[in-house]
């Protein structure tokens, strides 16, 4: 499985994939006005590494801060983990907020409670 | 008319901010609008909480604005209005920050719009909270790309959203949106 890298910028977090490792990073601002373009390449690549993952996946997720458009498609991108853990899979979920970012916190918290799936958080 | 520019100067200075804009919101002015609050916030504003809700607030306004101002402005310009210009306005002051927009609406939407937002003030805290899971969960995306979270969010942010229409004529009214993020909420 391919490596997928996308540089953060000022809108958009690094997304850096590694099939090879099974570590997985998406870090940084995610506030684009057209999140669903940004997003389409890193679901269908996650789509495609969930046909043949790596034996243990470990995702790790920080952001500073996302958009409300932003918040669907990276719970959409979790999701398609969350069915790679479903199918019996070792995935763990890192979810780091920066400290007193009460916002991201929860963030985490509500995405672990949707998908039905403990996270690990942590301040960092 | 003279004016005092050192005067307005000093004021502004004094740990506040204050820009207004009026005109038409692109993709590219609201990077520019977000940069130059941003840099203010971090020399003014300690709370890393307080700083990021004016900052989703903010965004989330803007982004409204681009999406939502009615495009059908210019085939019927009238000197009264120019629908496709929106106003955005954001200052501060000891109680907190207040974030101010206006823009024209077709009044078909005004009734939706209303309800919606009326539907959003009348819930708690926990209830807001839930209504934006459930938005969130139901995969959907409107045409313009947009998730039809961006009022939830607002309200989970800063509580009540403060709205006001305007009768401008039989096809348009002004709808003013205001939101007051206070420093003690931090």
């Amino acid at each position: 499985m391919d490596h997928l890298i996308l540089e953060p910028k000022a809108k958009t977090p690094l997304v850096n994939f590694d099939g090879k490792t099974g570590v997985m990073e998406m870090k940084g601002m995610s506030c684009s006005e057209n999140s669903l373009e940004f997003y389409k390449p890193v679901l269908d690549w996650v789509e495609k590494y969930g046909k043949s993952p790596h034996g243990s996946t470990t995702v790790n997720i920080e952001f500073k801060y996302f958009n409300t458009s932003s918040a669907k498609c990276i719970l959409d991108v979790l999701e398609k983990f969350a069915n790679i853990y479903n199918m019996g899979n070792n995935v763990v979920f890192n979810w780091s907020y920066e400290r007193n970012d009460e916002e991201m916190l929860e963030a985490g918290e509500n995405f672990s409670e949707i998908l039905g799936i403990p996270f690990n958080i942590k301040e960092v | 008319m003279l004016v005092n520019f050192m005067d307005i100067h000093r004021r502004m200075q004094h740990n506040s901010i204050s820009l207004t804009f009026k005109g038409t919101v692109t993709f590219e002015l609201i990077d520019s609008i977000i940069a130059i609050i941003s840099n203010r916030l971090d020399q003014i504003e300690s709370s890393v909480v307080t700083k990021k809700k004016v900052y989703g607030v903010m965004l989330e306004c803007l982004q409204n604005l681009c999406f939502h101002v009615e495009k059908n402005g210019l085939e019927e310009y009238n000197p009264a209005y120019d629908s496709q210009s929106a106003l955005f306005m954001i200052d501060s002051d000891d109680a907190g920050y207040h974030i101010t927009t206006g823009n024209f609406v077709a009044k078909e939407k005004t009734e939706n719009l209303k309800n919606w937002l009326d539907e959003i003030n009348s819930l708690s805290e926990q209830e807001i909270k839930e209504l934006y899971n459930k938005i969130l969960r139901n995969k959907t995306f409107s045409e313009k790309g947009t998730a039809g979270l961006g009022f939830v969010d607002i309200a989970r942010k800063v509580g009540r959203l403060n709205y006001n229409f305007n009768s401008i004529d039989e096809k348009y009214s002004f709808f003013a949106f205001q939101l007051d993020i206070s420093k003690a909420q931090a």
